[in-house]
Formats: C-alpha cells, structure tokens, sequence
C-alpha cells in the first residue's frame, strides 16, 4: 500500500500512509487509538474505499471495493469485534457460507467431525463443535474466527486484536498457527496492544502516528519495546510509570469480602479481602473462573457464599451500586457503555439522583459540569460530553465508564479486564485514575488475565486455577514468569510457598 | 499527574476545547429522520388540493378529536416500547377501563367511582403483564399475547357474551360525561385529555431521572443493571403505566360514546403500534418518543378524514395506511442504511461531512 490517503469530511484520518508486507513475514501494525490502524485494515477489506493512493499486491495494482474484492484477493481478517452467529452451532458457524454448509442434505455429525478436527489443526484447540456460539467463551468464539480464517486459505491474513480475550497458553498456541502460516508463505499484518507479544511474533513493526507513519521498528535488530512506545506517543514513556504507590500503611477494615464464594461448575470457595487503599488482583487462565468472579462479586450472578461490601452482603446489583460499589464490566458493549447516549448521559447514569434536581428532576448542567470536567480529567477524546458513547473508540468508551464511578464518588471498585482492547494511551489515564482513587482510600479488585497489567498495579496478586485460589503472591514477588507459571501448572511449588488465606 | 500531559501533549488535533460545544449538537441531521414529519406536510398538502374543506379550524379539530384516543393509547405503548418491551393488551386494558366505568355509572355510582374504578380495572391488565415478564420472564409479545386472548374472553364473560351497555344521557352525572364530551376553552374534552397525558409523558420522559433510568433499562438492561438501576420495578412500571393510560383512554371512550361496546378497543392496537414505530424513524438511534408517535397518530388521522372527505370508500383506509406506514419505514430504512457506509451520490448531498466522520468511527465499534 502506497500513500493512502483517506478523509471523512474534512477530517484526514491516514495521510500518505505506506505499508508493507512481505510474503512470508508477520508485520505489526501499532498506534494508539484512533491512529488509523482499523481505517487502514477497513480500505485493505474493502469496507472502505481509499481516497486517494495505491494498493499493490505482488507486485499487480488491484482495487479493492467491496469486501468481497479482498475475500477474492486472499485477503482474510480477524476482526477485534467477534461477528458470530448465536444460534448456530459452532460447526454451523464454521463452515457458514463454504462449500462444506451448502447441499439440501448434510449429516450434522460427520460435520461436526470434521470441524472439530479443523479446529484441533488450525488452532491446536479442542472445541465441542456441536455447542452453540452463544454458549462458548469469549476467547473460544475468537478460536472459532481464527480457525475459519485459516481455513479459507488467506494470501494475506490480518488479525485485529486476535489476543486481548485470551490466555497465555492460547496466544501460544495462536502463535503457533501464525508461524505455521508464515512458513507457508502467507503475508500477516498482526494488530495488537500488548508489545510484549509483539515483541515474540512479529518479524517488523510499523507504527503509525495521527493517520501517518510514524517510522518502522524491528525487535530483531534490537530495537526495544520502549523505542516502539516512544513512535507511537512521540517521546518515551512508561505506562506504568504514574504508579509506585506507598502500600497501604494501615490495614483497615476489608472494604469488600468474598466469603467462600462458589459458582455452580466455576467457582469454589474463593475467599478474598481487599482492605481500603489497597489494590488486590486475581489472575488466572481463561476458564480456570476468571470470567464469572466479577460478576459474581458484584451481585451480576447467582452464587453461594456471600460477597460482602464494607461488612454486609451485596443483595444485589443496585445494591451494590447503592452503596458505593463501582463494577467495570469486561463485556463493555453489552454491559458497560449506554451506546446510543451521550458521554454525559453515560457519566450520569450511576450518580443521577446526585446530579438532578428535586421531585425527580434530570438537571443537565450539573450533569455537563460534572461530565466537562471528568472528560478533562480522563482525556476522554472527543473532548466533548454531548458526543454519542457509540462513536468513541474503545479507549475512550472505557474511559467512561470509569468516569461513571468517579462521578458518583464510589470507594470499592471492582475490574473486570479494565483495559481489554484499549490502546496505551487510554490505559495510562485508567491506570491513573485507579491508582489515585485508590491513594484516597478506595479499595480495588483487579480481575484480568493481562500479566503485564496486574503485575505493574497490584499490591497482591491472587491466582486462580480450575477455580480455586492457589497462591497469594505480594507485589515484591510477583512477576509475569511466576505468575503465568502457577496459573498455568497449578503448581504452588516455589521458594516461598504461599498457602491459600482461609 | 504529569504522565497524563506527556500523554496528551502527542496527539495535538483533538476536536475543539471542551468549552467549544454550546447548546445542543442537533447539526448533525440525518435524512430518514425527516422522513415521517415530511410524509405528514405532503399528506396535508395533497389533501388540500383535492378537498378545500381539510384546512378549515372545524375539521382540523374534528380530525384531532377522532384520533385523541388513538393518541392515548400510543402514547402508553411509547413508554412500554421506549423500555424496550411491546404490549399486545393495551385494547383489553381499554376496553377492561370502558367496561368498569360504564357498568358503574350504570349501577349509579359517582363519576369519580367510575374513573376509579375504571383505571383499576386497567391497572390490573398492566400488573398481570408484568407479573409475567418481569417476574416470571415470559417475552413481552407472548406474555402480552397471552392477556389479550385472556381478556377478550374476560369482557365477553363478563358482559353475559357480549352485550354493549348503553348510558341513557340524562342518567350520567356531568362529572363523567365532561371527560368525554365536554369542552374546555372550546376545544374538545378529548383533545384536551390527550393532549395534556401527551405532554405529561413527554415531559416524564423527556426530563426526569425516571425517563432517562427507563430508556436505559429499555435499550441496554444489562448495563443499566450494572450501574445500579432497578431494572425490574423500571420496566414493571412502564407496563402499568400504560395499561393506566389505555385504560382513562377507555374511560373517555365510554363518557364519549355514552356506554360500552365489547371489543372496541383492539381496533386501537395496531393503530398505535404504526404510529409508534412511524414515530420512531425521526430518532437518530429508532428511540420512540412521544413527539414522533403523535406525528404518527395524526398521520392515521388525516389519512382517514382525507380519504373520507374526497368520498373514497371506507375499504380503502387500510390500504392507505398500510402504503404509508410501508412508504415511511421503506425510505427510513433506506436514508438510515446509507449511513453505515460512506455516502455516495445522493446521500452525500443530504448528509453534514461531520456526520460522516462521526459515523464512520462509531461503525468501527458496531457489531
């Protein structure tokens, strides 16, 4: 691709922006939010059309108009937004629009057979292929994208954000299915946050910068994840930088307590306690429970055992809410961001009793002033709140619904994947933000899978596997390595073996 | 926080200050909106060419008492819509009102008895309805289904298979026949009754934190549970408020038509769903609003007087109606469509470049 200009209106997203990709090499492609990375993958798909510019493709101008162009071309992509089909089972979703789910008659075990043994070759993963989507996880209907598109037998392959909803063996193993495609001589763009796996697949990076290029990187030739940052933010910075918290000098009482708490076929007996000023993260593989605890802790599932919030059982969601409990959902779509209201509206919805007038009244200026200044102090882009939530990227949709606690002033946060598919620099301003509230005596559990995230923010790190808690690591001790070790052996065997707290 | 200005600093073209946005953002107008307001003007106008008399005071009127029911009845169904449920039974909550009221008056009991008592029996209808899809989680089509068969056979028992209860004029206390017949500042009891539930819902909905909990509850209930809303009791609520409503709109029914006749009011149902949907294309997202299910309501209402008044038979409203609903959702679906890709031809021209821009990052996060 060569000086690919595009414009929605006045507004220049990509400006003269090169890229290129070898047959038979991974190509990273970085940026922060909003930099045209997904602009530029939609014009390669055909779900844009470029204003300006050239597409090459062995060395042969093409034209890409629609998506079916770049389906022709052997251009296949993973989208970060899963496109599945609920209701059909995961065979049916395989194979949809192939070959294989054509014909009047078709024998829905061979099938299912046969899908099963696609997905175990394409991705190393078991799946039961006769499920429905609707019932698999989310990091299993990603297995199920990926294997399709490695079935249509792409020239060019590009995965948008293919890892954030999984764990670390299943980026392995993802890794693996790449690096068998690279060697077949497929061309991958590979989109991702998470430097580090950059850093382990990709044989160059392309960074952009404001719709340009920002220059190009490689890790093999010694290039450092700090040199990458620095192209995408223009100077050098460390996410985690903002954060060397003093631990908490008096252990208070727990502000939120999980007792015993079980999930029919998930969870058993987690117990947890997280004191005010104090941020303690669970960690684990995706399926050891990891996906159902927030829920559970927050009173968004049934549940024995009881979770309680500064000394009394949540009875249930509002409660929780009510009584300053401030849940981040991972499922931001569906559970968190209000799409078709506005920023402010969004910053509202939790504090509207705070923010309105008497008899029941809405008063939107208290509502702008509390919106203006949290959009200010988050960084939260447009810097407008009268923008509708479902034209933010990511980033900045989390954002708000981070700011939608700030506002109602809440001291016990819970986390489920904070920073899941949002770009470095939307997760300073959320790492920030939790770090200070949590400096002003506001307690936080941190449930995400990101090593990395829990590591650099945690004062303790709680494992989890087959869902039990089977170590209590202090932040002195915890590191990636130790981490993914027990989380993926179950093993407490170490130097300092932790017992689990009762 | 100096992280967060070395952070920001890089990214220089962000879009305007914060103090940049003043008054509302409505710039952004997107062509299917206009499309029911725009259908209403050309109705108008090609039905003042054909007949002179529509544009007269009397028969504007005349058209607005005729649909001041319909009103009503649709501007409950917008609340239960806008909290993302349907309700089938608003007819039975109708007639179940009418029924109460006039069997009351019948038996001799005052007017306020009867309004009472026929917003009970309506109240009723909503409770039953909620009972069953907020607590026992039956969808709202089913559940609602369900009562208005249950209903309908409900008013047959109860009027001995049938039979319409006729007021004898002089026998109605001036208290009840005022809510149907009456005249305030000259304009029709059941204009005004319309017009001021209209402008209560509107307002409800409009400024109080119940309208803004309720949309939430409506469109994203997991979310909306999640920040600590009562979802439940938010959308219980909705499903009685508008069996309340269709019920006093079959309490005016009754003072109006001096009785009671079984099963008129399911006529008023798939009325007000057309209208209510009509009502949802001029919103940017398809919320229903109670402005929009009014401009659906008149547009019924002009389309049946016009008709009449150009001396086309009675057979053919239906078919109108049903051309002009299909006409308005058709060209609404196809200006909104036109939306989630760059525009080209036509709809560039119709739409703001900001729009555009707006809508091309807001596709990015769509499923």
């Amino acid at each position: 691709m060569a000086a690919i200009n595009k414009s929605f209106g006045t507004v220049a997203v990509l400006d003269h922006v090169h890229l290129q990709l070898r047959a038979g090499e991974v190509l990273g492609l970085v940026g922060e939010n909003g930099a045209g990375k997904s602009t530029l993958i939609k014009i390669l798909t055909g779900l844009y059309t470029l204003d300006s510019g050239q597409i090459e493709l062995a060395g042969q101008p093409v034209q890409i108009r629609r998506p079916a162009d770049a389906e022709a071309l052997g251009i296949e992509v993973i989208h970060q937004d899963r496109h599945l089909a609920g209701r059909l089972t995961v065979a049916e979703q395989l194979y949809l629009g192939t070959a294989k789910s054509r014909g009047l008659w078709r024998h829905e075990r061979t099938a299912q057979a046969a899908a099963r043994a696609d997905i175990l070759r394409t991705t190393g993963q078991e799946l039961d292929t006769g499920a429905f989507v609707d019932e698999l996880s989310v990091a299993q209907q990603q297995l199920i994208q990926i294997a399709r598109a490695v079935l249509a037998e792409p020239k060019v392959l590009i995965l948008d954000e293919p890892t954030a909803p999984l764990a670390n063996d299943e980026v392995e193993q993802l890794f693996g299915t790449i690096r068998h495609l690279r060697d077949r001589g497929v061309g991958i763009i590979f989109i991702s946050h998470y430097l580090q796996e950059l850093r382990q697949i990709t044989d160059r990076i392309t960074v952009l910068r404001n719709g340009r290029n920002a220059g190009d990187a490689s890790f093999a030739d010694g290039d450092s994840i700090e040199d990458v940052i620095g192209l995408m933010l223009g100077n050098q910075v460390n996410e985690f930088s903002h954060q060397r918290r003093e631990p908490p000098a008096v252990q208070g009482e727990p502000a939120l307590e999980l007792v015993d708490l079980s999930v029919a076929g998930t969870l058993s007996g987690i117990n947890i306690s997280v004191a005010p000023g104090e941020i303690v993260a669970v960690t684990g593989l995706v399926g050891s429970g990891i996906e159902v605890l927030a829920d559970a802790a927050t009173g968004n599932r049934a549940h024995t055992g009881s979770a309680l919030l500064h000394g009394r059982p949540v009875a249930s969601a509002a409660d929780f809410a009510a009584r300053a409990g401030a849940y981040v959902p991972s499922n931001r779509h569906s559970d968190g961001i209000f799409l078709r209201n506005t920023v402010r509206e969004n910053i509202a919805a939790a504090s509207l009793r705070k923010l309105g007038r008497r008899l029941g009244l809405l008063n939107a200026r208290k509502e702008r002033d509390t919106a203006s200044e949290l959009v200010q102090r988050l960084d939260i882009r447009p810097a407008n709140p009268e923008a509708v939530a479902s034209g933010l990227s990511g980033g900045n949709q989390q954002k708000a619904v981070l700011a939608r606690w700030l506002a109602k002033g809440s001291d016990a946060l819970v986390l489920d994947q904070p920073t899941s598919g949002v770009d470095v620099g939307s997760r300073a301003h959320i790492y920030a933000q939790i770090s200070q509230l949590v400096q002003q005596g506001a307690a936080a559990l941190l449930v995400s899978v990101d090593l990395e995230e829990v590591v650099g923010l945690a004062d303790r790190v709680l494992v989890l596997y087959r869902g039990r808690i089977i170590a209590e690591l202090p932040s002195s001790e915890a590191s990636t390595e130790r981490i993914l070790h027990l989380a993926s052996s179950g093993q407490t065997a170490g130097t300092s073996r932790e017992e689990v707290k009762a | 926080m100096s992280t967060i200005e070395t952070l920001a600093a890089p990214v220089e073209p962000s879009p305007g200050p914060v103090a940049a946005y003043s008054g509302k953002k409505r710039g952004t107008l997107q062509a299917s909106r206009l499309v029911a307001p725009g259908t209403l003007a050309l109705i108008l106008i090609v039905f003042s060419v054909l007949s002179p008399v529509i544009f007269t005071v009397g028969n504007l009127f005349g058209i607005l008492g005729q649909v001041a029911l319909l009103a009503l009845a649709a501007i409950g169904l917008t609340l239960v819509v806008r909290a993302g449920g349907i309700d089938l039974s608003i007819g039975v909550a109708l007639d179940l009102g009418a029924l109460a009221s006039a069997w009351l008056i019948h038996d001799g009991y005052r007017a306020w008895v009867a309004v009472a008592g026929g917003l009970l029996c309506a109240l009723a209808v909503g409770a039953v309805n909620a009972l069953l899809i907020v607590i026992l989680r039956i969808p709202a089509f089913l559940a609602t289904l369900s009562v208005w068969f249950a209903g309908t056979s409900v008013q047959q028992l109860l009027t001995g298979g049938g039979a319409p209860i006729y007021l004898s004029a002089p026998l109605v206390p001036d208290g009840f026949a005022v809510i149907g017949r009456g005249y305030f500042l000259g304009i029709d009891a059941a204009i005004v009754n319309a017009v001021s539930i209209s402008l209560v819902v509107a307002l409800l909905l409009g400024i109080t934190r119940y309208g803004r909990k309720l949309t939430m509850a409506g469109e994203q209930p997991s979310a909306a549970r999640i920040s600590g809303l009562r979802t439940n009791a938010l959308i219980a609520s909705a499903y009685l408020l508008c069996a309340v409503i269709a019920g006093f709109a079959g309490v005016v029914l009754a003072a109006r038509s001096n009785g009671y006749v079984p099963g008129s009011g399911q006529a008023y149902l798939m009325d007000a769903i057309g209208a209510v949907f009509i009502g949802a294309t001029i919103s940017r997202y398809g919320r229903v609003s109670v402005g929009g299910t009014l401009i659906g309501v008149v547009i019924f209402g002009l389309l049946d007087n016009g008709l009449n008044l150009i001396g086309l038979s009675f057979f053919w409203q239906d078919l109108a109606r049903g051309l002009v609903l299909l006409s308005i959702l058709l060209a609404a679906v196809v200006l909104g469509r036109a939306k989630s890709r760059p525009a080209t031809g036509i709809f560039a021209l119709l739409r703001t470049t900001k729009h555009q821009a707006l809508t091309n990052t807001a596709k990015g996060n769509r499923k």
